[in-house]
């Protein structure tokens, strides 16, 4: 699907494909060099990115995940994904998303959270969960206005920049 | 290696895991599949799973990844505990799973565990340990408080046990 950002990008979003992986990895890269409120902390080489986007496709092909990224002009500006968890959690998707720097606060991150939600539903996720740096405001209001409400907080989750911060973790029920 | 007498007088073994433990870790785990304990499994474990499983465990804990432990009596495997490491911006965070058999509960088995296993893990560098309950499962949450977890989430519907949705709760515990 295409969509128009506020700042008036013809914004594309579709599903990951195997040829992302050097453009997907040269995206993650970039998040880790900017040290921003990512999870990862040292960059990912050539071989492990297509480990790790094969293993993406295998988990999409057994309905466990879905995984968009958001393309302008051919360059991976954005990624979303919702993973199902098993067993007695198979009800649960847990959702990981981040935008490129310069392409922030345009609402492609909403435009990713909106299809990758609705896509996992139609897998049979009924509760979407995640987990943001406390210290992230924006992405706790832009969750806010999507649904999410907090169910925990963790002190010191996270080493961040040499700090301990806390990790909120929101949900939605989608069923 | 430790040992201790269980409140019913039962001399229990708490040791590493083994490669030769999957016989043991299976029987243990499908027992508890079969029971519809409070475990979050709800088909059995293969035996090819098992042993890459198994595997996969002792090489984790070789890197110092996590803590994986097993209660033995009178050579059975009884019950088994993991704290797996966390990554990157988390690697100073474990998370903690504890299995016990049926009829080896309430006799200080879990808890002999959780602070062999806390111990072991304050030692490879985790400071924070957390760890999922099933809200119904009182037992097992008055025993993680009296070890000085605390609550710091509920997630509602966040399992479906026996046909119901239910909460799940998170707590944690911070280590010296």
């Amino acid at each position: 699907m295409e969509f128009i950002s506020k700042k008036g990008k013809k914004i594309e979003i579709r599903e990951i494909q195997e040829k992302d992986y050097l453009e997907l990895r040269n995206f993650i890269n970039s998040l880790v060099r900017e040290n921003t409120y990512i999870l990862k902390n040292r960059p990912i080489d050539k071989e492990g990115e297509l480990n790790y986007v094969r293993r993406c496709l295998e988990e999409i092909k057994r309905k466990e995940r879905v995984h968009l990224v958001a393309v302008y002009k051919n360059k991976i500006v954005g990624a979303a994904e919702i993973r199902r968890k098993k067993f007695k959690e198979k009800h649960v998707g847990v959702l990981g998303i981040s935008v490129r720097k310069n392409y922030r606060n345009e609402g492609i991150g909403k435009a990713l959270m909106s299809e990758v939600i609705k896509r996992s539903k139609k897998l049979g996720v009924k509760l979407v969960i995640l987990d943001v740096f406390k210290v992230n405001k924006p992405a706790i209001a832009l969750y806010r206005k999507l649904g999410f409400k907090k169910y925990a907080e963790l002190p010191k989750a996270l080493k961040h920049k040499g700090k301990y911060v806390s990790a909120l973790s929101m949900y939605k029920w989608i069923g | 290696m430790v040992f201790f007498i269980s409140k019913k007088g039962r001399k229990i073994e708490i040791r590493k895991i083994q490669e030769n433990d999957w016989v043991g870790l299976r029987n243990l785990m499908n027992s508890l599949v079969k029971e519809n304990a409070f475990i979050l499994r709800d088909v059995p474990i293969s035996k090819e799973e098992q042993i890459k499983n198994l595997k996969k465990r002792i090489e984790d804990m070789k890197k110092k990844k996590r803590v994986d432990l097993v209660a033995i009596y009178n050579g059975k495997l009884v019950a088994n505990i993991y704290i797996r490491r966390k990554k990157f911006k988390e690697k100073h965070v474990g998370t903690l799973g504890v299995f016990v058999k049926k009829n080896y509960r309430n006799e200080g088995i879990g808890k002999a565990l959780i602070k062999e296993a806390l111990k072991h893990s304050k030692k490879i560098g985790i400071k924070l340990v957390v760890l999922e309950v099933f809200k119904v499962n009182k037992p097992a949450m008055i025993l993680y408080k009296k070890l000085g977890f605390k609550k710091y989430g509920e997630l509602p519907k966040a399992l479906k046990h026996k046909g119901r949705y239910m909460n799940n709760v998170l707590m944690y515990k911070r280590l010296g």
